[in-house]
């Protein structure tokens, strides 16, 4: 008698995976403001044969990389559209994984688009993501207490130091172990003459006299003019200490400034905005970040999902996001004046597939340096041998 | 005639564990012996020792390793001191035995991955229960941040373990005492010993083999540890709870390195094996006449 | 002595189950009372909101459903299989068994991250990927080991007279089997079976691995990943909910089986 419900179970057991409805999904960060949905509703009113199926996933990038990954892995149509992080660019691509798009982007939209951006979307040549917005490192300033802003990391060091007070903080930055924290030691770095890694030739330079001294920069400044704790903040801990005037500078990106003008510190103008600061005879070189649009080999219709992300990267549309959320639009029609300097001196992390491991292995001796479990040359020693080990080997 | 229809009966068995256990055991050892990730373009290019050469100077597959064998010693240690001590406990009692076993029995069936969502919600810094019972008692002043710290981090899984495995110990551990012929404990009473001469001369001494069968399987399991660690901290803060299970399957799912990965998954087994037969050839010769 | 026996013991039984209790306890608060420090003991205002969001926010009765499938297939899979390969296993020759035996043995202690690559790429390649069978088939073979163990030493527990007998009637060993040892192995084989349904049901690495679309998980799956949805605040009145909905099946189990569930665990120990 048990029979009959074991083969009922049996039965439903042979059922694979209902298939998906036509339309195209997007896995993205958490719709807050809503501008999204306005977004894809629009874009299916003017294309109604055309469905679009918004996945918000969780506000942490590594999760949702993880969560392409997985799908992409399977081969199965998960996600036709990818809402892609720059950095994700050349492991994606290199996977396989998604549809070059060379060829679809219009001449009209290749120059308006920042260059710095269209680089960070390609791989080996070949544009895969169609960037939509831009971020680059930004140092911010207390306009009210500083005469001008500072240009090198002894000027920085100096100011903080002067106008810092017992409420004040001089210098905020991330410092969690994180990615946050490898953009924030790459301006240093790049700012002292040093490099990472040469995704060309796969030569890694964090065993370099430049590297340990931008780490050393970063160690002097925890308890001296950056709080104890920096060790362990992120983006959102460092603003909300910035905008409640608890520090003279902060490092963090453009998304602040539209954030700031809400604040008494921001309304009243007496926040500044400035390129990051390089050693003497240097140059400025901030991180660059970003997302854009990029479309899975797997889709089941290629065509739709190109007309969505034509329509997702147009002017207009960016527009609508600028206005909604702050973001910064990587054509050059929409970049607000007082960003152009900033984002001028953009430069990408090094676009290689393994970036993900690279990144992983910086982080974790940058922390381990930060926080006195290793010294400063020890670490960057052992990070340069085992990011050789995972660049080298695979690569001969 | 007969040998051919007797493999027959073997077969949907031999089937099953060649697809799934030899053949899977097969390709990971021999991939990692190879390239095969992002950079090789998913191929596979023959690369010898490199990866297990990448594997000594990798100072994060040490530290999995050590939180591993830590976790590991810690939590069997405790299992053990809770599963001995219940054992001997409910065995003394007369009566109620079933349903003080069905209550332990619980944690044990439920969940890894479930159980680590309940010890998270106890533990969580504002809203647990934990920190408020502790604040409460006056032991702690401000709620303590289990999940975020490395060392109370290990502390919340250790102990999340030990609730989930203690039950198997007790269990076995049970079934070996209820094994030992009452007249060996009235022989030592007679000889005029008292409670631990009864432990020590007769109870441990047959307890021995279910110890060591609890210990092996508790062992084995406890270093691979994944589903609790990874639901709780996802090997954090800042990988200060990462075992080799973890570190391996980000290896393989995150990274795309899959023949780096191979060869940290099997790097483990290795050792666990020689560990394991050294173990074994010194319980035998202390213990030969048990064997 | 024995005082203390029982104190113990009544101690340990509280400390097993009060955090089950608690869970409880926080699945029938609101939002609101959950957010109160220091947490409130017993609910001001029960709700059984928390179970149902479960419900419609979320494909809880498909994770239900698609772990049900799933645990008795593979019991079913596992023991069918396990009981063949025993059943002869049983009355071959004392030194191949145990040789077999000890293979068996040591294929459990293989972590399951060494399988995981190839498996995935055998069930992406035969089209499993979301698929129950590409479960059930894994989780059929990881549990083999042990049954076929168990089911063993239950066989060669039924005198083989009773075979012989049966040959003597004219019936096949398939039927003799089938007819004759199968209803004397019942309780090993149910006990057997439990014990699969309940890896089945709480594996997650494979589950993991394997699954990835919202319809196709099962509970332990499910739940295990439910705050890893949601924005910014995580609804932990809908997360015990959630250990408890999916914690029930097992716990009814436990209460009903646990004889059984016990000698299975035992067998291994009492050789």
């Amino acid at each position: 008698m048990a029979v009959i419900p074991i083969l009922g179970l049996f039965a439903l057991s042979l059922r694979g995976p209902a298939r998906l409805s036509a339309g195209l999904s997007i896995l993205m960060e958490p719709d807050g403001t809503g501008v999204w949905r306005d977004l894809f509703a629009e874009f299916e009113k003017n294309h109604p044969d055309i469905r679009v199926r918004l996945v918000e996933g969780p506000p942490a990038t590594n999760t949702r990389e993880d969560m392409y990954s997985t799908s992409f892995l399977s081969g199965a149509a998960g996600y036709d559209i990818v809402y892609c992080d720059v950095i994700w660019v050349p492991k994606f691509a290199a996977a396989g994984w998604l549809l070059d798009l060379t060829s679809r982007l219009s001449p009209a939209d290749r120059q308006d688009l920042l260059p710095v951006d269209l680089r960070a979307g390609s791989y080996r040549g070949r544009l895969y993501q169609v960037p939509a917005f831009t971020d680059a490192g930004v140092l911010y300033y207390r306009k009210d207490l500083v005469p001008r802003p500072p240009e090198t990391f002894d000027e920085l060091e100096r100011m903080a130091r002067e106008f810092k007070t017992s409420e004040r903080w001089g210098f905020l930055w991330q410092g969690k172990q994180y990615e946050g924290l490898v953009t924030v030691y790459l301006e240093v770095l790049w700012g002292f003459g040093g490099e990472w890694i040469d995704s060309e030739t796969g030569k890694v330079f964090l065993d370099r006299p430049e590297a340990l001294h931008a780490l050393e920069f970063l160690k002097r400044t925890i308890g001296s003019i950056s709080p104890p704790a920096v060790t362990t903040y992120i983006e959102e801990d460092t603003r909300n200490l910035f905008q409640n005037g608890r520090a003279v500078f902060l490092r963090n990106w453009p998304y602040v400034w539209t954030l700031m003008k809400e604040t008494p510190l921001g309304a009243e103008g007496r926040v500044g905005m400035a390129p990051v600061v390089h050693a003497p005879g240097r140059e400025s070189a901030a991180t660059l970040g970003g997302w854009g649009f990029a479309i899975s080999r797997f889709t089941r219709d290629p065509e739709a999902a190109w007309q969505l992300v034509n329509f997702l990267t147009g002017p207009e549309q960016l527009r609508k996001v600028q206005l909604r959320m702050g973001r910064v639009p990587s054509r050059k029609s929409l970049v607000p004046p007082e960003f152009v300097p900033v984002l001028e001196a953009a430069r990408m992390r090094p676009p290689i597939p393994e970036y993900a491991q690279a990144s992983d292995i910086l982080q974790r001796w940058l922390s381990a340096a930060l926080t006195e479990s290793a010294t400063p040359l020890r670490a960057l020693n052992e990070a340069a041998r085992e990011t050789r080990l995972l660049l080298g080997e695979a690569r001969q | 005639m007969k040998r051919k229809s007797a493999a027959l009966w073997f077969l949907p068995a031999l089937v099953l564990l060649s697809i799934v256990v030899l053949y899977p055991v097969i390709r990971t050892l021999a991939l990692s012996f190879f390239h095969d990730s992002l950079a090789t373009g998913f191929r596979a290019e023959f690369a010898g020792l490199a990866n297990f050469r990448r594997l000594v100077f990798d100072s994060r597959f040490h530290s999995s390793l050590l939180t591993t064998t830590f976790f590991t010693v810690v939590s069997v240690a405790v299992e053990f001191l809770f599963g001995l001590l219940l054992a001997l406990s409910v065995d003394a009692l007369h009566g109620w035995r079933s349903l003080v076993r069905t209550i332990f029995l619980v944690p044990w069936t439920l969940p890894t991955a479930i159980i680590a969502v309940l010890w998270s919600w106890i533990f969580n810094d504002q809203y647990g229960v934990l920190n408020a019972v502790l604040m409460r008692m006056g032991l702690v002043e401000s709620p303590v941040t289990w999940l975020a710290a490395p060392s109370t981090a290990m502390f919340a899984i250790i102990a999340a373990d030990v609730w989930k495995s203690f039950p198997f110990v007790f269990i076995i551990l049970l079934a070996g005492l209820q094994n030992i012929p009452q007249d060996l404990y009235e022989a030592i009473q007679i000889d005029g010993g008292g409670r631990w001469a009864s432990f020590r001369y007769v109870t441990w001494p047959h307890l021995l083999p279910f110890v060591f069968v609890a210990l092996i399987f508790r062992l084995v399991q406890a270093f691979a540890v994944f589903d609790l660690v990874w639901v709780m901290t996802g090997g954090g803060p800042g990988g200060a709870t990462e075992t080799v299970s973890i570190y391996t399957y980000q290896t393989y799912m995150r990274y795309l390195d899959l023949g780096y990965g191979s060869a940290m998954a099997v790097t483990p087994v290795a050792i666990l094996a020689l560990l394991g037969i050294a173990l074994y050839r010194l319980v035998q010769m202390k213990y030969e006449e048990l064997f | 002595m024995r005082s203390f026996s029982k104190i113990f013991v009544a101690a340990c039984c509280l400390a097993t189950l009060a955090p089950i209790a608690w869970h409880v306890v926080s699945s029938l608060k609101t939002p609101a009372e959950l957010a109160v420090i220091p947490p409130t003991l017993v609910p001001h205002d029960p709700t059984g909101a928390n179970y149902r969001q479960l419900f419609e926010r979320r494909p809880f009765f498909r994770y239900y459903l698609n772990s049900i499938i799933i645990s008795t297939m593979s019991a079913i899979t596992c023991v069918g299989a396990a009981s063949l390969a025993a059943f002869m296993l049983a009355r071959i020759r004392s030194r191949f068994r145990s040789v077999a035996r000890s293979v068996l043995l040591a294929m459990a202690f293989f972590p399951p991250i060494v399988f995981l690559l190839p498996l995935y790429e055998f069930v992406r390649a035969a089209g499993l990927v979301n698929h129950p069978w590409g479960l059930i088939l894994p989780y059929s073979a990881l549990n083999l080991p042990f049954a076929i163990w168990l089911l063993t030493g239950s066989f060669e527990q039924i005198p083989f007279e009773l075979e012989e007998a049966a040959a003597i009637d004219g019936l096949t060993r398939f039927q003799a089997y089938r007819m004759i040892v199968l209803p004397l192995a019942a309780p090993a084989l149910i006990t057997a079976g439990i014990l699969v349904f309940i890896f089945a049901w709480n594996e997650f690495m494979l589950a993991l691995t394997f699954i990835n679309i919202e319809s196709q998980k099962t509970v332990t799956l499910g739940v295990a990943t439910l705050s890893g949805a949601f924005m910014y605040d995580i609804p932990w009145g809908q997360i015990a909910a959630g250990v408890i909905a999916s914690s029930v099946p097992l716990i009814l189990l436990v209460v009903f089986f646990q004889r059984k569930i016990v000698a299975g665990l035992t067998a291994g120990a009492v050789k």
